[in-house]
């Protein structure tokens, strides 16, 4: 089956939405730290998969 | 003529490079408010969490961004193929998904006001910072709902850029809830 554009995005992020959850409702140790670690990797995600990031100096459609 | 077919500016530059780097000096100059307001929370709460707030709420309505934000990416890659009707169906799941998160949020107000009102140091974080974005979620969605009435009236068939611009923008948005998220909820 042919998976639509975005897809593994979405399903990435919604698993480290609640993976971060788990972080915090646990108390894992060093809670902290993997909850920067989790924002950052999913604000990249959104970054690099939707915004296009790479795109910002290219004429083409992103 | 549309900004994709506009002939090269002095030294070769193109109008869509000119636009889309303007778009993302935009973003960087509001990314230096919300830090800043990020760096406010931790000045008045250091890592506390007032543990009245509701983590459910938090978990729901951010998933509900996200997927908004899966529905814009579709919306703008129908755009870029010049698939109208997907174009709009797509700007229309995303419309709906931002209005939900706001309802999240105004419900989450509502029980706020009682358990941390305004006056308290949490309180002032909470709704200062859930308050700008949720102003900024309100733009996005009257950006997206002009771009739906414009894209019904067909004026997108040539030029994407206003939903490239439009959706970007709804991105950005979502990046912003990805750190208030655990900000205001979760540490």
């Amino acid at each position: 089956m042919r998976e639509s554009p975005g897809f593994t995005a979405i399903v990435v992020l919604s698993v480290l939405t609640v993976i971060e959850y788990f972080v915090s409702a646990e108390a894992v140790a060093g809670a902290f730290f993997w909850l920067l670690i989790i924002s950052i990797a999913k604000a990249a995600i959104i970054l690099v998969a939707f915004m296009h990031l790479r795109n910002i100096f290219g004429n083409e459609h992103s | 003529m549309t900004v994709t077919d506009a002939p090269p500016l002095e030294h070769g530059v193109s109008r869509i490079k000119i636009n889309r780097i303007g778009l993302w000096l935009f973003f960087l100059s509001e990314a230096m408010l919300f830090a800043g307001l990020i760096a406010i929370r931790f000045s008045l709460l250091g890592t506390e969490v007032d543990e009245a707030v509701s983590q459910s709420i938090g978990l729901v309505i951010t998933v509900i961004l996200l997927a908004s934000s899966y529905t814009a990416f579709r919306a703008e890659h129908a755009a870029h193929k010049g698939d109208q009707a997907a174009m709009v169906q797509y700007l229309w799941a995303t419309l709906i998904l931002g209005t939900i998160f706001l309802g999240g949020v105004a419900f989450e107000w509502y029980e706020a006001f009682m358990e941390f009102p305004p006056g308290t140091a949490f309180g002032t974080v909470f709704f200062t910072m859930t308050g700008i974005h949720a102003f900024h979620v309100i733009t996005g969605l009257i950006f997206l709902t002009v771009l739906i009435r414009n894209a019904k009236a067909g004026r997108y068939a040539d030029d994407s850029w206003p939903v490239e611009a439009g959706v970007k923008y709804w991105h950005f948005v979502d990046i912003v809830w990805v750190f208030f998220y655990p900000v205001l909820y979760l540490i």
